[in-house]
């Protein structure tokens, strides 16, 4: 009890001092957690996202044009040519195949289905839009439209999610080339043949243009594809091709629709069976960097994705990061090993007189010992308590094995602080000391 | 015989800078006698009272306390040795400053005492030396003789079996280390070794041995 009460009597002693150093050293863990947390979550995203079909890698890739990133790169010049370059990039790249293929919900005049195939059904969102309601197309056309399930396909999707029509037939090669007077040529899911037939015409709203589409077939029952996260099942779902486009932009109406098909385009699916997430990346980054498509699009999974808060991928974060929380954790021991190999030295004479009372070398190594164990817990705690507010806000996660980590830390910081300072206590001479004034 | 030294010696450095602080000495102390060890400084008496205290190792020879061999080889019984026989009092008299007149008494005392127990027993002390009203006081709110009477009430808490004294009046003025006298010759309890350079303060003790060069004259 009183090695408990003379350490705490010791610790209380100098309470500014204490408290500089163990907020530091709170700081240096809650740091430390953090980029654990950061590490954790990118490795864990790594292995989330790499998806796998067969023997085959799809990475998700998606362009990182948002905010201020968008407005610059849409201001730049030859905005669509750098799009363009870099679709034809990564269609022809040798490292890769790569699969066009973007959902998205289309506007279908006078739909004959019920509300599973609408937009969002499965989500229940869809209970925000009415079943059916008016609206006037850019075109002139007025009508009474639905927003329904649609995906387009790029010719090699089909072979590579082997989809095949039960009735009727596939897109032609000229259907995949835009023309401007062209009905639009539409593919159903299996689900519709209770309410569509081969030839019927409708009017549709969709993402690049508005116009007349004609049912050209049906697909085979249970026909799937992968989308980059999860399979989606495609019964309910309206087929369009993904049209190719080299005509020279007419009018900033034509500017807008190529924009916009081309975005389509280039947030695809990369196909591989041997790279990784972040190789795949850096082949990204690399044809980003020829387009001059900054930030680069990113691919789900990689660690080497840029950032564009920091501009710097992951990776690079997570060492930074690392590399903070190193430094901050030598430097919070070194600090607290100077404090406390400074304050016994002070206190030499204050040890002296406990040892002319009573007090063994060893209740004088326990009591430093404790003092040591009394910041390090205190520290701990503050950390948690720091760590659990930015974990909160951060939606990170905390494992257990983290603790781990910061025991190690924890044991090195009290063999750093404690050695020397007994050290110090163990080479004194008490019989001079207490005699000091 | 209370205290019994064989052949104790105690050097410091070695070879030509070999310092013999004691040399060889041979010394007894009978229990409730009061004794001053005399000398001029550097003579040895400190280093004396150090291994009579368990705080020094002597370099060779024996010491036995009531008759039992202490083993300067194991610092826990080396403590337990000093809490249950000895009680020490210095010439700067060794106060923690930052803790009152009460808790310095209280300091050496580990679980013999039940709070309330020990409570009057640092009272009874601190009456019995004129303290009782400086209970309170931090040490530098005191006088000399005040904080050496403090520092002899810490000695006598547990009880001992020998007060050691290494030059307990050095730092006071000739009245405080009158009293200080005063209150060593009656505490009649226990064996008192007085440490001095001061032939009045011998001449008060029973005996008197003296210490030249590290050996006894």
């Amino acid at each position: 009890m009183r090695i408990i009460k003379e350490a705490r009597r010791s610790f209380n002693s100098t309470p500014i001092y204490n408290w500089l150093i163990i907020v530091l050293f709170a700081i240096s863990l809650t740091v430390t957690l953090f980029s654990l947390s950061s590490a954790f979550v990118s490795s864990g995203e790594g292995n989330t996202y790499r998806q796998m079909y067969g023997e085959t890698n799809y990475y998700k890739i998606t362009d990182n044009l948002v905010g201020n990133a968008e407005k610059r790169f849409f201001n730049s010049e030859d905005s669509v040519g750098k799009l363009k370059r870099f679709y034809s990039m990564l269609s022809s790249s040798e490292k890769f195949e790569y699969l066009e293929i973007y959902k998205q919900p289309i506007e279908v005049d006078n739909f004959k289905g019920g509300v599973d195939f609408l937009y969002n059904y499965e989500s229940g969102l869809y209970e925000n839009q009415p079943l059916k309601r008016e609206l006037t197309l850019s075109d002139g056309y007025s009508g009474v439209f639905s927003n329904v399930k649609a995906v387009w396909l790029s010719e090699n999707s089909f072979s590579s999610f082997n989809i095949a029509v039960a009735n009727g037939r596939t897109f032609t090669d000229e259907e995949y080339q835009y023309s401007e007077d062209a009905v639009l040529p539409i593919l159903l899911g299996a689900k519709y043949k209770n309410y569509y037939k081969i030839g019927d015409t409708f009017h549709v709203d969709e993402i690049v243009t508005c116009g007349e589409a004609q049912v050209v077939g049906f697909l085979k029952d249970g026909t799937s594809i992968w989308t980059g996260s999860h399979f989606d099942n495609l019964d309910d779902y309206m087929i369009l091709p993904m049209i190719n486009d080299k005509s020279i932009i007419s009018d900033q109406a034509d500017y807008f629709r190529q924009v916009v098909l081309y975005l389509m385009k280039i947030n695809g699916l990369i196909v591989s069976s041997h790279l990784s997430a972040n190789e795949v990346q850096a082949y990204v980054n690399e044809m980003c960097r020829e387009c001059e498509i900054i930030p680069s699009s990113y691919i789900d999974g990689a660690t080497n994705s840029q950032s564009y808060i920091f501009g710097l991928n992951i990776n690079q974060i997570i060492d930074a990061l690392t590399t903070i929380s190193l430094f901050l954790v030598i430097f919070a021991c070194f600090i607290l090993s100077v404090f406390m190999f400074t304050k016994i030295k002070q206190k030499l004479r204050y040890y002296a007189i406990l040892s002319l009372c009573n007090f063994t070398m060893h209740e004088l190594y326990m009591m430093i010992t404790f003092e040591v164990m009394l910041f390090i817990i205190i520290s701990n705690l503050l950390s948690f308590a720091l760590s659990g507010i930015v974990f909160m806000i951060m939606q990170m996660p905390f494992k257990v094995q983290f603790l781990a980590y910061i025991l190690v830390v924890d044991i090195v910081a009290a063999l750093a602080s404690i050695l020397p300072s007994i050290h110090e206590l163990h080479n004194s001479d008490m019989t001079v000391l207490f005699r000091r004034r | 015989m209370l205290i019994e030294l064989q052949d104790i010696s105690k050097y410091y450095g070695s070879g030509q800078n070999c310092v013999k602080a004691l040399d060889h000495i041979n010394i007894s102390f009978r229990e409730y006698e009061m004794t001053a060890v005399i000398g001029k400084s550097g003579c040895g008496k400190s280093t004396l009272i150090n291994i009579l205290a368990g705080l020094a190792t002597p370099t060779s020879g024996r010491y036995y306390f009531n008759g039992n061999l202490i083993d300067f080889s194991k610092q826990n019984q080396l403590s337990k040795f000093r809490y249950e026989n000895i009680g020490i009092i210095v010439q700067n008299f060794a106060l923690i400053n930052n803790m009152t007149a009460y808790q310095n008494i209280a300091l050496p005392v580990r679980k013999r005492f039940v709070k309330g127990k020990l409570v009057d027993s640092i009272e009874a002390i601190a009456n019995r030396l004129g303290i009782y009203e400086k209970l309170d006081s931090f040490p530098y709110q005191l006088s000399g003789g005040e904080c050496q009477r403090v520092a002899i009430a810490r000695a006598l808490i547990c009880e001992p079996k020998l007060i050691l004294a290494d030059e307990p009046t050095g730092a006071l003025d000739a009245d405080n280390a009158g009293n200080v006298i005063s209150i060593l010759k009656d505490i009649t309890e226990a064996t008192v070794i007085i440490a001095t350079h001061d032939m009045e303060i011998a001449a008060q003790c029973q005996r008197t041995i003296t210490l030249s060069y590290g050996k006894i004259k």
